[in-house]
């Protein structure tokens, strides 16, 4: 088999070199912009901003490509190793710090116009930076709530929602008694955002991702306890059924389809109620507390890369997207928090109950740490939920291994 | 290819003729070769070569080449234990899978073989499984099999069954054992067709020897089908154990490897590897291994059906 | 037993295979069928609220779709057109030739099956975006081609070995060329045992996603398969309904053409005897 390497090595370079010139055919003046959706709106939503943006500006031409996001990583790669990668692309901001390190990504603090950092709230923007830069924007951020089915409580015979965790646990068991099919809260137990869900627990009980010493806080004590708090309810059967086979999806068809009592998400669940739940009465309030008030807030990142040759053009096509009439539209059409200061005081966000609550919270939400490897540590967490949650380990032992291996990770980093 | 290299009439192929008539020689058949190696090689190749550099090289997440790393990334999948756990379900997933196949294809062939009313409407069914892509199938069982709103908990719920909202999914055992299934049931349509093909080329005659000499229906299927389908059975028996040991979709969009990984196998791990972790040069290994294993498996069909073949020569 | 008797023994024996195999149809009909706030209800039924065809108007008229199955058909003809183009040649010669090693050679073919195309996806983009082959149909055409054609040359090998060499040998001596008895003997009896390979090849090609989707980035050059798994991937919430559609529209081609290629089919394979 070797020859025939060999062989395809030759053919390979040959044409290579033969075809050298047509290779990089991207005009001067294009700007690739990739976006991952939210929703089948998101694609559309960015090519009408392109369409806008390239009649005002003759000499640039944006390109939009959306992809989705379960393919977002694995095409990124390929780009970014072939050297075709956008000018502009979305991307997790967990995902950021590991492309920031291995060079993909340009700094943006030298490209911005002047005073455009100071229109963001500034909680969002931090979070895009590392070390000496700034990375990317907050293309999209979201802090989590607790959404209730009125009706739901009210035949339980529960005047408000619950505040505590404990008034969390006896609500669902009395919705969960109702019967017929409902379940008092939803507990989830894999895929995107299975570790978001215990982290909802963990902070309000006090825990941290990362302990005062520098290492994993997953088996801190106070994570011990903020994991029984969910077990209790598993175990009461006051959940859904089958906690390990339940994504964020499954919890929010649940709820839309008004068989779940209560479920914790984001702003923009909204959206999605608006459409599939229009039945459902439904409010939401603050993450329910043991010890500290806390909420999980999530950014997404959209970034300029280091390969591209139009970094001003792709800077001034961000800084359009992020004037506040885009944003707003946008944060309208998604359901996500505003990351512009201007944007916090319009009356969609501050006089709209199921949006203002989210903007209350903003102010306690604490973030996933920014480490290139994070993916590792946070899916070696969730195999170790989906063990403790399905009964097979007790969650000392379960988080203790979780611990190390995030442990190890650190160790290997330094 | 294996199947051929044994079965072929390369005793048929009579030189001597062949130089009565002036035929051109081996240059010519390898003109005639050329197009399909040169595409193969051209295509294949280069990923090959890739995927082997960076088994051996130190890789960043965007596929950048840094130093030499020796065997180290190999190192690294075997000392991860959820790599060998993946492995061990592996070998689970394919020999459940392609021998479920095989069992479920052979007796749906002979039925299929019979003369009986409405039997192309029937054929159609069968091949049914194989004009949707796996992903397809994969979400649209998801769906299937969902516990609130699944159709198959909302039809044995209205046969009486306590299956109301049973979640299928999400205990690791219960969700393997479905990817098993459905994977069997999309393997069988190209089975089928292959041992269909065997069957219909067994001579009716034989039959009707046997049947004068008084032999059973079930002695006929033992003396005559089954050792005339053998050979057809070995080539799907290879076929699948390629194609299942490498099939990513249904595993990946039903449970994504998970609850705990019970579900993961080597396929889904270095897919893992390699775009959720960024850790390309361990997922170049995995897929090392991955070879290995199937070049193996390869190397002793080979050898076994090379003695065959020289035992039937004799 | 009468042939009626008979036939009822074969589908009472058939039926919980094929009931598996039609229930996902079912459920893609009755999904398809529903509108979107239909698909989670506390109370869930198989029948639609009523007969709702929208669904298959978005996805042709909004979603286009409608293009995304005209380049699938590009592809896969234009693959299977291409796989057989080179594979046919190889075949022959691999059957009616001597070939230095021969054995090799097959043995190669058979190793290009065992790695999966989805760990080999960064050096295939790699290398056809360095020739600047991507975002063009014709790369996919060549990909698929690339990864199909060892079986299509594997399938037209067993079918050429039980073609008779008298006929041909016969053409040669009635002062035929070996071209011309090719084109005139041997390929009309090769026939269903080529057309069998071109529809192995066409499935294949019409249902392949990975390659697909790295190598076409342009929203108007995606595949069927690759479409459907955009309408699944967004973020918060799955279009059930239209996936459901898509699913059962793109999957109706093929499904005619099983049918109505069912006795070439098996008449094919049979002649493909390999022995």
């Amino acid at each position: 088999m070797g020859k025939k390497f060999l062989a395809a090595l030759i053919v390979g370079t040959a044409t290579a070199a033969a075809l050298l010139h047509s290779g990089s055919a991207w005009a001067k003046e294009t700007v690739r912009v990739r976006v991952a959706e939210y929703s089948t709106k998101t694609g559309p939503f960015f090519q009408g901003l392109a369409e806008k943006f390239n009649a005002a500006n003759p000499d640039i031409e944006v390109k939009i490509e959306h992809l989705p996001w379960p393919e977002m990583q694995q095409q990124l790669v390929s780009d970014i190793s072939a050297g075709t990668a956008p000018d502009i692309s979305h991307m997790a901001t967990r995902w950021m710090a590991g492309f920031a390190k291995d060079g993909a990504l340009a700094p943006i603090e030298g490209l911005m116009s002047p005073g455009f950092a100071d229109t963001f709230v500034p909680t969002y923007l931090d979070l895009q930076k590392q070390g000496d830069h700034t990375w990317g924007l907050p293309i999209a951020a979201s802090v989590r709530g607790l959404f209730y089915n009125k009706k739901l409580l009210e035949q339980a015979g529960i005047a408000k929602p619950p505040a505590t965790w404990d008034e969390a646990f006896e609500a669902a068991k009395k919705i969960d008694a109702l019967g017929d099919g409902v379940y008092g809260i939803g507990v989830q137990g894999r895929d995107l955002d299975t570790e978001g869900y215990w982290f909802y627990s963990l902070w309000t009980h006090g825990g941290a991702i990362l302990g005062p010493d520098g290492k994993s806080g997953f088996a801190s004590p106070e994570a011990v306890t903020a994991t029984n708090n969910y077990l209790r309810m598993i175990k009461a059967n006051v959940t859904q059924p089958g906690v390990t086979g339940s994504s964020r999806e499954d919890l929010q068809n649940l709820f839309a389809a008004g068989k779940m009592g209560m479920v914790l998400s984001g702003p923009w669940f909204n959206a999605q109620l608006a459409e599939q739940g229009k039945d459902v009465e439904y409010g939401i309030s603050r993450i329910p507390v043991a010890t500290t008030e806390a909420t999980y807030g999530v950014t997404d990142t959209i970034a300029v890369l280091e390969s591209s040759k139009v970094k001003p053009q792709a800077m001034k096509f961000l800084e359009f997207i992020f004037n506040k009439e885009n944003r707003l539209e946008f944060g309208k059409l998604e359901g996500f928090v505003p990351v512009l200061k201007a944007e916090s005081t319009e009356p969609f966000f501050t006089e709209n109950p199921k949006m203002s609550v989210f903007l209350e919270m903003g102010s306690m939400a604490k973030f996933a740490p920014l480490f290139p490897r994070w993916e590792e540590m946070a899916d070696g967490l969730k195999t170790e939920l989906s063990r403790i949650y399905s009964g097979e380990v007790s969650a000392e032992e379960g988080l203790k291994q979780a611990a190390a291996k995030m442990d190890a990770i650190l160790a290997e980093e330094e | 290819m294996p199947g051929i290299e044994k079965t072929a009439p390369r005793r048929a192929a009579s030189a001597g003729r062949s130089s009565k008539l002036g035929l051109p020689g081996p240059a010519f058949a390898l003109i005639l070769i050329a197009p399909c190696l040169l595409l193969s090689v051209a295509v294949i190749g280069y990923p090959i070569f890739d995927v082997i550099r960076m088994s051996l090289f130190d890789v960043s997440r965007t596929g950048v080449v840094r130093e030499f790393a020796g065997l180290a990334n190999f190192a690294k999948a075997f000392a991860d234990p959820v790599f060998l756990q993946a492995a061990r379900q592996t070998v689970i997933w394919t020999v459940c899978v392609v021998g479920g196949t095989l069992l479920v294809s052979v007796p749906i062939a002979l039925i299929l073989n019979e003369d009986f009313y409405g039997r192309t409407i029937a054929r159609t069914i069968v091949l049914l499984p194989w004009a949707i892509s796996l992903a397809m199938t994969a979400v649209v069982w998801r769906y299937v099999v969902n516990g609130d709103f699944g159709t198959l908990n909302m039809t044995l719920a209205a046969l009486g069954l306590p299956f109301e909202n049973y979640p299928w999914l999400a205990d690791a055992r219960m969700a393997f054992l479905i990817e098993i299934l459905i994977g069997i049931l999309v393997s069988v349509p190209f089975t089928v067709t292959i041992l269909l093909g065997g069957l219909t080329s067994i001579p009716e005659s034989l039959y009707e020897a046997s049947a004068i000499d008084g032999a059973a229906s079930t002695k006929s299927f033992y003396y005559i089908t089954l050792p005339l389908l053998w050979p057809f059975m070995q080539i799907a028996l290879v076929l699948n154990v390629i194609y299942v040991f490498n099939s990513f979709p249904i595993i990946w969009i039903m449970t994504n490897g998970g609850p705990a990984n019970r579900t993961d196998i080597l396929i889904t791990y270095v897919y893992k590897q390699a775009f959720a972790f960024g850790k390309l040069g361990n997922a170049a290994a995995g897929s090392m291994v991955m070879f290995a294993i199937l070049l193996v498996f390869a190397l002793v069909y080979l050898f076994l059906t090379k003695s065959q073949g020289a035992r039937n020569d004799d | 037993m009468t042939k009626a008797k008979k036939s009822l023994v074969c589908w009472a024996l058939l039926s919980p295979f094929l009931l598996v195999v039609l229930f996902p149809y079912a459920t893609m009909l009755s999904t398809s069928l529903k509108q979107k706030d239909e698909i989670f209800t506390f109370n869930r039924t198989w029948l639609p609220r009523e007969l709702y065809l929208g669904n298959f108007a978005e996805l042709l008229f909004e979603k286009g779709f409608g293009r995304a199955l005209a380049n699938s058909l590009a592809i896969s003809i234009g693959a299977t057109v291409l796989s057989l183009a080179v594979a046919i040649p190889a075949a022959y010669a691999l059957t009616r030739m001597r070939v230095p090693a021969k054995g090799a050679l097959t043995n190669y073919l058979l190793i290009t099956q065992m790695i999966s195309p989805i760990v080999l996806i960064v050096g295939l983009f790699r290398m056809f975006a360095y020739f600047g082959l991507v975002n063009s149909l014709l790369s996919v055409i060549i990909a698929h081609s690339a990864f199909f054609m060892a079986f299509a040359v594997w399938m037209l090998q067993s079918y050429f070995a039980t073609i008779p060499k008298d006929l041909e040998e016969a053409a040669w001596i009635d002062g035929a060329g070996r071209f011309s008895a090719f084109v005139r003997v041997f390929l009309p009896l090769c026939l269903p045992g080529i057309v069998v390979t071109a529809i192995f090849t066409f499935v294949n090609s019409w249902n392949e996603y990975a390659m697909s989707l790295t190598l076409l980035r342009q929203v108007s050059q995606q595949t069927a398969p690759v479409q459907i798994a955009f309408l699944t991937g967004t973020l918060y919430q799955i279009e059930w309904h239209l996936i459901m559609a898509a699913t059962l529209l793109a999957s109706v081609p093929v499904a005619i053409v099983f049918a109505s290629i069912q006795r070439y089919l098996i008449g094919g394979m049979a002649l493909g005897g390999v022995k």
